[in-house]
């Protein structure tokens, strides 16, 4: 009967409740969008970890995020190899750099990537196609997403990279804005070349183990044979690692944290507000009920009823509104958002703590109703 | 001399109920009359005395009070505007906090209860308000049904229910009707019935029939006469409504705060002297 009079209460005025729901929408829809850029900007700052394929990854202790990492002596790479359970290992090599076009007088950033020719420890099938194109001197492959900054990318174009005149060969993507206008990925002789880095360095070692290998026994072996500077981590670690620092390092999280916030608490008050009006016409109603011996758990039941009601009816549109608006931000922007269960969850269990919040505060306005008012 | 007054009320109903008058009440039974000399009265006032306000404006609106309803009777009370009426009727449902006196309803005291222990005791009494405040958004029936929620009524038989005491009140093709499609004495008429349907041991009813036209009114009146009479309840109605002073067992007057001793006449009483 709870649910029954909540529904009845919640569709008695249409127009009313339309309204309500339209700007329910839209708070909920902001949720999901802040919440979606949140999870872009996680998924897309690990995105190069995510093209490649091994098991486990050495970096220096003072390796931050590849955008700024500390190199170490390749020897501990073979040491590495050489461990029990490992297959084979191939440097990388990351930097930062600036990227000059011809026609262009701005300098943008660059992250630059130097890679040995080990075609098994790639996984992005754009990577793998072009794979071979970066193994002529001075030839790179570019990201498609790149910031207009950059300017023309096309393949054959010629800039510079530290100063140095490089070719475009092929493409991959990346998009990643919020690090580095663009990015390369190169020969391991040619970022030498563009950086003057000494041979000897590398920013990240990668592993594969052999078949059957425990990767925490390895991983504990390794850690004991690399000196202290070093640390292991494994491929979800890492990936992990280079998501958290952009999200609690770089105020890129904290904005969209906060709008995540904001679009709540807009949610909360709109839905307060709807509640709320919806109680203030009904307060006799709510007064007799009381009068008649209905205790204040069956009218809050009605309330939170009705405010799930509300919030659920604002729920499904958004999500559906929010699933070609991540499809367009993704075509516009290259930020990899998308809808997926976690995010519908997520957003989903906002919208039940919304409806908890606004009702308990609508709440304090049920238990003023007064049924003595009512004779 | 209100003691007295007490005293032959008592006889009097209970002469009533032993002649009987199935003609006018059709179903008065013997058998409910002895029902309805159980030894705890339906209500109980005793040195009531209310006061609204505070410091300055504080003012006295009842003045030591005592009135006695017992199971099966029908009592009306009458005073001008103003007087307290509702004031007390607000005591006796336990809707208003006691200050002074005692009441009790059958055999519970009201003074002190915690809002669940009040809650409790209206379950048992039947309100009928000046307005009357049905869900806009339910219909006649769903309004009644909202209500058998409150008491232990198995699924099948709530149906038949609503739908009887909806026809008792004259509204049975009016079920699926919300409020705002019925005219103001029809939306009266469920109130009512949604007061009735729980069979409550006690009614209380402030001007129910003020919102009425002559036929639904009797009509009113007649059916919480039957509810005394059948289920055994108490009713008190305020009310300056001919009608219901006529199927009342007692009137009693309440002047500025007091019941009053004098015009407190028992109508079957006055009828006997008369006769
Ligand atoms: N909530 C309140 N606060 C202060 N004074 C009140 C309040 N309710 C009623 N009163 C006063 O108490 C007195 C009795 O009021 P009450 O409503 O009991 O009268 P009544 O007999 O029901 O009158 P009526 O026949 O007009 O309904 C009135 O003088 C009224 O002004
Ligand atoms: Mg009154």
């Amino acid at each position: 009967m709870r649910l029954e009079l909540a529904l009845k209460n919640t569709f008695a005025n249409r127009t009313r409740t339309l309204a309500s729901v339209c700007g329910l929408t839209f708070a909920i829809l902001l949720m999901f969008m802040q919440l979606g850029f949140l999870e872009g900007v996680r998924k897309g700052a690990a995105l190069l970890y995510e093209y490649l394929d091994f098991d486990l990854a050495i970096v220096s202790n003072k390796y931050q995020t590849m955008g700024d990492s500390e190199s170490f002596d390749r020897v501990h790479l073979a040491q590495a190899m050489c461990a029990r359970g490992v297959e084979k290992g191939m440097g990388l090599l990351l930097s930062q750099a600036t990227w000059k076009d011809p026609d262009n007088t701005l300098l943008s950033r660059i992250i630059i990537i130097g890679l040995a020719r080990s075609p098994d420890f790639i996984a992005d099938p754009d990577i793998k196609r072009g794979f071979d194109t970066i193994f002529i001197p001075d030839k790179i492959m570019l990201d498609r997403f790149s910031q207009p900054v950059v300017g023309n990318i096309a393949i054959g174009r010629r800039a510079k990279i530290n100063g140095h005149w490089i070719e475009v060969a092929s493409h991959f993507k990346m998009g990643m804005f919020f690090a580095a206008d663009t990015f390369a990925v190169m020969s391991r002789e040619t970022f030498l070349h563009l950086t003057g880095q000494p041979p000897q360095d590398l920013s990240v070692g990668l592993l594969k183990l052999k078949p059957g290998a425990d990767r925490g026994a390895v991983k504990k072996a390794l850690e004991k044979i690399l000196p202290d500077g070093l640390q292991v981590f494994t491929r979800d670690e890492l990936i992990g690692k280079e998501q958290d620092f952009f999200i609690s390092q770089k105020p890129v999280g904290f904005m969209f944290e906060t709008g995540v916030a904001v679009a709540f608490c807009v949610g909360v008050i709109f839905l307060f507000q709807v509640l709320s009006v919806e109680i203030s016409n009904r307060i006799n109603e709510y007064a007799t009920l009381k009068a008649i011996g209905f205790d204040l758990s069956f009218i809050c039941g009605v309330g939170l009823n009705q405010a799930i009601l509300f919030a659920l009816m604002g729920y499904a549109p958004s999500f559906f509104i929010a699933i070609g608006l991540f499809r367009l931000i993704y075509a516009v922007s290259r930020l990899p958002v998308s809808m997926n269960i976690h995010l519908a969850l997520l957003v989903l269990a906002d919208v039940l703590s919304m409806c908890a919040i606004s009702s308990v505060l609508v709440l304090q306005k049920v238990r003023r109703a007064d049924p003595v008012e009512l004779f | 001399m209100r003691n007295i007054f007490k005293r032959l009320t008592a006889n009097e109903y209970r002469s009533k109920g032993d002649t009987g008058n199935p003609e006018k009440h059709p179903l008065i039974g013997a058998g409910d009359f002895q029902a309805g000399r159980e030894k705890t009265p339906a209500v109980e006032v005793k040195a009531v005395s209310h006061c609204y306000g505070a410091g300055e404006n504080r003012r006295q609106v009842l003045f030591d009070n005592h009135l006695t309803i017992h199971p099966g009777e029908v009592v009306t009370m009458t005073g001008p505007s103003g007087s307290g009426k509702t004031t007390l009727l607000t005591l006796i449902g336990t809707l208003r906090s006691l200050q002074e006196g005692s009441i009790t309803v059958y055999g519970r005291a009201t003074k002190g209860l915690s809002a669940a222990e009040a809650v409790k005791i209206r379950r048992k009494i039947g309100f009928i308000f000046q307005t009357h405040n049905l869900f806009d958004s339910l219909t006649a029936y769903e309004n009644v049904k909202l209500a058998t929620t409150l008491a232990d009524w198995s699924g099948r038989e709530v149906h038949g229910a609503v739908v009887d005491i909806l026809a008792a009140v004259g509204l049975a093709e009016r079920c699926s009707y919300k409020p705002g499609k019925l005219s103001v004495g029809q939306r009266q008429r469920v109130a009512i019935a949604r007061a009735l349907i729980n069979r409550p041991k006690l009614i209380l009813a402030d001007e129910p029939t003020a919102a009425l036209d002559k036929d639904s009114g009797g009509l009113i009146v007649e059916i919480l006469r039957e509810m005394a009479n059948a289920e055994n309840c108490a009713v008190l109605i305020v009310t300056h409504d001919n009608r219901v002073l006529q199927v009342a067992d007692r009137i009693v007057h309440l002047v500025d705060g007091q019941i009053s001793s004098m015009p407190n006449m028992d109508r079957c009483l006055l009828q006997a002297v008369v006769e």
